[in-house]
């Protein structure tokens, strides 16, 4: 069980996994836009898809949890 | 019949053709490419696009657009006339009277006194915010420490036979912010404005190149793929953003006052933007101020390259030098992030060190990248974004500092021309 | 007028420059974080 954080206060431009996918440490997971740089925000571990917590196009910042992997 | 079989004639109708020479065809050539690298590569293109075609402009023979920043001329006023008529005409002896050109019109509006630069300075002001700056201020040592490529730049090229003037002009290139550098040249050698902005510039524009292997060639992997985590970040108010600018401008102009062209206006224009109360004026200074001189900047910039000036060693030599300049600011700012961490409990990321130039934000975009590539888990572009900013009040602050000694030098009497 | 020599010119400028410029940042680092500690 691990969350996926925002990395950084930004702009959340796509969620690029659905609940379910297995997703391995450093995939890309999510796209970020900060300071009009698109940021691509990497699992932290192994897992599947659990739970997505956000939504494209919100405001979100490190205490945001983006999506749960299990 | 006559008039029209004699040579002159011919000569003097086809001004154009008989008075263009080997290098006219070069600087033009330059100029084109400087449009097509703006124009198609997207190098910095407000800014090439107009100086090369200001080249152009300057290069066709009998344009009679601009004279300045050479010697030989007087301008034909009405004053001048009428001096004239009285037997009063101070004259240079062989100076040509000639009738000011539109482009000497900007120079002499912008350039000769340094006003564009600084109205530029208002826009830049107005477009940073120094929230991220102000959230790890330690991160400002870095701005300083971004600078060193300057002085460094300094001395090779006061021993390999550069004028002290000329010297300092070519290691501003290493603040790497296009209008500091203009100010400074207009200031001590307009001479040297043309190649010398087009180096700052065309650097700036491959700073996502020049950094990356020089960021690598200072680092270990282990120390790339540190993680910076946000929490050493702590959150500022409104009220803090507020008074930052004011309090930069005290303290710096207190410290070097003859850089208060280049801080007050840098700060006065954040000072704008964070105070909340004129939007309007935040607007004019980011867009049509800013838009205005740049446009004005950039054609008079472009033709004051003409080729007997341009075409020399020394501007081969202004190239190489910038170059170094600029891949001296990135080591030395990766190492004094190195120097940092010897000293202190909270760790920082060897490369957001290489965020401490004036390139705002393709700096911090390239700390971001290449420690991203270390190590996906790795985000640095807020901490970077810190030490950007940091560098933009850094390169203004080492060009205050170096007028502030230049003056004082001066002013006891020590000639620099020499 | 004096002259002064191409180098020693360097190194002054160098020095002093230096020493002025991280000493500015320096103290601007301070007074932010004086006034950080009084944003509450």
């Amino acid at each position: 069980m691990a969350n996926v954080n925002a990395p950084m206060a930004g702009k959340l431009i796509s969620v690029d996994v659905k609940v379910g996918d297995t997703v391995k440490k450093n995939d890309p997971v999510a796209t970020l836009e900060a300071m009009k740089m698109q940021i691509k925000v990497f699992a932290p571990a192994d897992g599947k898809v659990a739970e997505i917590k956000a939504e494209a196009g919100a405001n979100i910042d490190p205490s945001v949890v983006i999506m749960t992997l299990e | 019949m006559a008039v029209i079989t004699n040579n002159d004639f011919l000569y003097n109708v086809f001004g154009g053709f008989t008075h263009f020479t080997w290098q006219s065809a070069v600087m033009i050539l330059i100029g084109c490419i400087l449009i097509y690298l703006g124009a198609a590569k997207d190098y910095e293109p407000l800014l090439l696009v107009p100086i090369g075609f200001g080249c152009i402009l300057a290069n066709l023979p009998l344009t009679e657009l601009i004279h300045v920043p050479r010697d030989g001329y007087v301008f034909n006023h009405s004053i001048q006339e009428a001096l004239g008529e009285a037997g009063l005409m101070p004259f240079v002896e062989g100076a040509r009277v000639v009738n000011e050109g539109i482009l000497d019109v900007l120079y002499n509006a912008g350039i000769a006194n340094e006003l564009f630069p600084c109205l530029l300075f208002i826009g830049i002001g107005a477009m940073t915010d120094f929230g991220p700056l102000l959230q790890n201020p330690r991160v400002m040592l870095l701005g300083g420490a971004g600078q060193f490529g300057i002085f460094l730049t300094l001395m090779l090229a006061l021993a390999i036979g550069y004028e002290k003037l000329e010297a300092i002009c070519i290691a501003i290139i290493g603040a790497c912010d296009g209008p500091t550098s203009i100010f400074i040249t207009s200031m001590f050698n307009p001479a040297l404005l043309g190649p010398i902005s087009v180096a700052a510039y065309s650097y700036m524009s491959l700073v996502p190149l020049i950094q990356p292997p020089v960021m690598k060639l200072c680092t270990t992997k282990k120390e790339r793929e540190f993680i910076m985590s946000y929490e050493m970040l702590t959150p500022v108010t409104q009220r803090t953003k507020i008074l930052f600018p004011i309090v930069v401008t005290i303290v710096t102009l207190l410290i070097a006052p003859s850089g208060g062209a280049l801080m007050g206006t840098l700060m006065f224009g954040n000072f704008l933007r964070e105070c909340g109360a004129v939007g309007r004026l935040v607007q004019a200074a980011e867009n049509e101020i800013a838009n205005i001189t740049t446009l004005f900047l950039g054609l008079t910039v472009g033709a004051t390259m003409t080729g007997e000036v341009f075409l020399t060693a020394k501007t081969l030599g202004i190239f190489a030098l910038g170059f170094i300049a600029i891949c001296g600011d990135t080591a030395f700012g990766v190492f004094g992030a190195k120097l940092m961490n010897l000293f202190s409990k909270q760790k920082i990321n060897p490369l957001i060190g290489a965020s401490g130039i004036s390139a705002f934000p393709m700096s911090a975009r390239v700390a971001q990248k290449v420690g991203n590539e270390a190590n996906p888990q790795n985000y640095l572009l807020m901490h970077a974004m810190g030490v950007n900013t940091s560098g933009q009040i850094g390169s203004v602050l080492t060009a205050s500092v170096m007028i502030a000694i230049i003056g004082a030098l001066q002013t006891m009497g020590v000639d620099l021309t020499i | 007028m004096e002259a002064i020599g191409n180098m020693t010119f360097g190194w002054l400028l160098t020095v002093v420059g230096l020493v002025m410029t991280m000493t500015s940042l320096g103290v601007l680092i301070i007074v932010v974080n004086i006034l950080k500690k009084f944003q509450n």
